[in-house]
């Protein structure tokens, strides 16, 4: 009995690890996870320059030894997501207004605040650390626990968006190779990890080791909240593609790549 | 008579000021500016939202649209996008095989993307600065989508003083190696021609879907 609850607890958690960076096997949660401002204050080199056409076909890819399995996976997420999430969504976003919706995103946004402390801490970037900071407190208070951002209406502080996974990229961790996880979506060997650690430093962790029901309706919550602002962009992304499964392994991995790549720009000014 | 004198000389006056500061409107002083590529994007891109905000009663989105591709095509290096999307396997193919796939390409782009400016809805669209290395550029703009923040980067090189478009970065993807992808696992398996194929079958399946949402 209790080996079940522990079994339970590491389920909850081996789940929930793999929320942030993955979200659903969709293109469209890509998006709600896109925060990130860091480019706009990078320091520019030449590299963006590196495309000439002889260098270009090296572009990122990524192993993808369990492709068969993968695919498998990434049409049972597509089901859920036509079959399930999209039409909850739906009638959710008809309820809801969106400026609603905006502020339930922006409240599950400020509960990952220490996910962002911490890891902006392990790449050494107090500054951004301490950024992240005033945004919490600023937003918890003034912005009624998480709902507004006057941190970044009022006071211009921008989200120092920061994971475990790109924490071990910037540190020189590799992709490692490539998963499409049931439910949780696109990931890969390093951001798994990640996802691992950083659901120690998530409230909505906290919540499911202590009761998984609370903690999947929770990220069920966020999960519909965050699609129904998003609907019709997964639909475009199939649309525009011609093998979607390969389209969405390669956004995934040229999206955290960047991100990496925005760490460790960042990691100069500070 | 001094007094008759000046008001006579004040509709003139007034003229001679409108004409001068109509050729100063359409003639801006910095003509250098006009050359940069962020000033020429920005242009276009202002150019196609007059067009998806304009309201006239009974116009067309066919109309609309029209106007809109002409701009993106004149806006676009479109052989230089189908020659890098196809990346290795572009030096295997013959010329004629080549016009054909810079016709397809340009169309498979075309059909999937066009219509899904209509449901533009007055986002807001910021251009932030420009890196010029040559006759290459990259130029850095956002989208502002429920109250999110998309870069999106446009990659772009200059022919005949025009800065043309040949690829574009949305939130770090970029749209070409996307492409290129998807094209290299079906040349692998399918051959060279099944990508014609599938790239015919997708303008056709592109044009029936935007048949049957007008019905």
């Amino acid at each position: 009995m209790i080996k079940d609850i522990g079994k339970a607890k590491l389920i909850a958690v081996l789940l929930f690890l793999l929320v942030l960076v993955s979200g659903w096997g969709n293109h469209g949660c890509l998006r709600a996870n896109f925060q990130s401002s860091a480019w706009a204050a990078e320091e520019m080199s030449d590299e963006p320059f590196l495309d000439d056409l002889d260098q270009q076909e090296t572009g990122p890819e990524v192993s993808d030894p369990l492709e068969p399995v993968n695919r498998f996976f990434f049409h049972f997420n597509d089901k859920l997501y036509f079959w399930a999430l999209k039409p909850v969504a739906r009638a959710y976003g008809a309820v809801l207004p969106q400026d609603v919706r905006i502020c339930i995103r922006n409240a599950f946004h400020n509960l990952f605040f220490p996910v962002r402390f911490v890891n902006n801490v392990l790449q050494g970037k107090f500054k951004n650390a301490g950024i992240e900071v005033s945004r919490f407190l600023i937003n918890t208070t003034a912005g009624v626990a998480g709902f507004g951002d006057p941190a970044k209406d009022v006071f211009g502080l921008e989200i120092k968006e920061e994971d475990l996974g790109q924490t071990l990229g910037y540190w020189g961790m590799g992709d490692g190779i490539y998963f499409c996880w049931p439910v949780l979506g696109p990931s890969t060997m390093r951001d798994s990890v990640g996802l691992f650690g950083d659901s120690y430093l998530s409230p909505l962790g906290w919540v499911m080791q202590n009761d998984l029901n609370d903690g999947l309706a929770l990220y069920g919550g966020q999960q519909v909240n965050n699609t129904s602002l998003v609907i019709g962009d997964y639909e475009a992304f199939l649309q525009s593609s011609f093998d979607p499964y390969i389209s969405l392994r390669d956004a995934y991995i040229q999206y955290r790549q960047s991100k990496i790549k925005d760490s460790k720009k960042n990691a100069k000014i500070y | 008579m001094k007094k008759i004198n000046k008001l006579h000389s004040l509709p003139l006056l007034l003229a001679l000021f409108l004409a001068a500061f109509l050729v100063f409107i359409n003639d801006p002083p910095s003509c250098h500016a006009a050359n940069q590529p962020i000033d020429q994007l920005h242009e276009s891109v202002n150019r196609i939202i007059d067009i998806l905000r304009r309201d006239i009663p009974g116009e067309q989105w066919v109309t609309k649209k029209e106007e809109i591709v002409s701009i993106v095509k004149s806006r676009f290096a479109a052989d230089e996008l189908a020659q890098r999307v196809l990346a290795l396997n572009w030096r295997s193919r013959t010329d004629p095989e080549k016009e054909q796939f810079i016709s397809l390409f340009s169309q498979v782009l075309e059909t999937t993307y066009i219509n899904r400016l209509k449901s533009y809805s007055d986002e807001e669209v910021t251009f932030n600065k420009q890196i010029v290395n040559n006759d290459k550029a990259i130029v850095y703009s956002e989208i502002i989508k429920n109250n999110q923040e998309i870069p999106i980067v446009y990659r772009v090189k200059e022919v005949k003083g025009q800065w043309l478009v040949y690829d574009i970065i949305i939130e770090g993807v970029s749209l070409v190696q996307n492409y290129r992808q998807q094209f290299d696992q079906i040349i692998n398996h399918e051959g060279y021609d099944g990508l014609v194929r599938r790239m015919k079958e997708k303008i056709e399946e592109n044009k029936k879907n935007d048949i049957e949402a007008k019905e």
